[in-house]
């Protein structure tokens, strides 16, 4: 029998996932695997892994058959810097989940994202605390209901991808998970023509068991939707208040290729150690 | 004319029917539960024009499409 793209970046031993039938965790490891075949990836040996806690945080440890290091809520990206910072040959890769990145490990997010740090970091904006059952977090959509919120969240998400653009970061895009083809193009951009700084990708992809099945919907039905609700920038950007808080702006925010904070900081040692 | 063939991992499969769903063809439908994990697993019931998107979208990387266009 033929066999899957993907399986030969995966350890066998551990798989079916941990993750919920449906997840959506899994389409992002496929345009990710997808990514890394059409560039002529063989295997992850000059890669690291470095995540957080939450589902998402699992997708690289213990699945991706690579060096990872699975830290802790929220601190990935301080790690991820001190990788890179001590080997910077190494293609260094953070995954993790918005609560993670963006609730607990906000800050962090930020000043990576400020000094340009040669990372590349995968968000999944799942719109909750899957891991811990679905609480809001700060992407929670206006008045969904949640455990934490049993009248409606009273709180706006916040817009993660255009406050990354708002940074000194190379590299901001948001896709949706029914958004294939994009997302996984954007990951070979991040991975090539814009290989150094900071790359950011938000991925839009409700947690399929606590906002999905909440709905009354398939992992299917709302896959079919996210198709119907995601727009590119422009478009978004042209719909009136209500119609934009229907959908979802996705596309590619910002791609510069201006150097990384490894290139400048070796500038900078070079200077100290008085070479020209 | 291509044929096309779309393969199931049953090891892999969570049987929750993205790629039913998605499928543009209606190419796919369930078939029976799977003992050995508990899951339904779906089958190919139909013509298959290649498209690739219950590959793509089914997260247990459980489907392989075969035939080239
Ligand atoms: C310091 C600390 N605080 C709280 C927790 C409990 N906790 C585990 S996962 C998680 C949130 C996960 O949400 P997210 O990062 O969005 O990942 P998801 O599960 O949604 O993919 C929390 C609060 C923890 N493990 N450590
Ligand atoms: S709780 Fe949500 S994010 Fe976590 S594995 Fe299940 S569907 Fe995925
Ligand atoms: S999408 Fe994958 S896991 Fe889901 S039912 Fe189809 S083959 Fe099984
Ligand atoms: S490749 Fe396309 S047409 Fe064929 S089964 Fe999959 S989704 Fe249906
Ligand atoms: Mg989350």
């Amino acid at each position: 029998m033929a066999e899957h793209f993907g399986l030969k970046y995966l350890r066998r031993e551990v798989l079916p996932t941990a993750f919920c039938p449906g997840c959506y965790n899994g389409i992002l490891m496929n345009a990710l695997f997808q990514a890394f075949m059409e560039l002529g990836i063989e295997d992850l040996k000059r890669f690291v892994f470095v995540s957080g806690i939450g589902c998402s945080s699992w997708i690289p440890s213990p699945f991706i058959k690579a060096d990872s290091l699975h830290t802790l809520h929220g601190r990935a990206i301080p790690v991820a810097t001190g990788v890179k910072l001590a080997n910077p040959e190494l293609n260094v890769i953070v995954i993790g989940g918005d609560g993670d990145l963006a609730s607990i490990g906000g800050n962090h997010l930020l000043h990576a994202a400020r000094r340009n740090m040669d990372l590349l970091v995968i968000m999944i904006n799942n719109q909750v605390y899957g891991m811990t059952r679905g609480q809001a977090a700060p992407t929670t959509p206006h008045g969904m209901i949640t455990p934490t919120t049993p009248y409606g969240n009273p709180e706006r998400p916040m817009d993660v991808a255009s406050i990354i653009a708002g940074t000194n970061a190379n590299y901001v895009a948001r896709w949706c998970i029914s958004q294939y083809i994009p997302l996984k193009n954007s990951i070979k951009d991040a991975l090539s023509r814009y290989s150094r700084g900071f790359r950011f990708l938000e991925v839009y992809a409700p947690c399929v068991t606590y906002v999905v099945r909440r709905e009354g919907k398939t992992p299917g039905e709302k896959l079919k939707e996210l198709m119907k609700k995601c727009v590119r920038i422009k478009t978004w950007r042209e719909m009136s208040p209500e119609e934009r808080e229907k959908h979802v702006a996705t596309g590619v925010f910002k791609a510069e290729d201006k150097p990384g904070f490894i290139e400048t900081y070796k500038k900078y040692i070079a200077q100290a150690l008085g070479e020209k | 004319m291509v044929r096309y063939k779309v393969f199931i991992n049953k090891k892999l499969c969570k049987g929750c029917g993205i790629c039913i769903e998605i499928c543009p063809r209606n190419a796919l439908r369930f078939n029976g539960i799977n003992p050995e994990t508990g899951y339904r697993n779906p089958e190919q019931a139909g013509e298959c024009i290649g498209c690739r998107q219950c590959m793509w979208y089914c997260p247990d990387q459980a489907i392989v499409v075969v035939g080239e266009r």
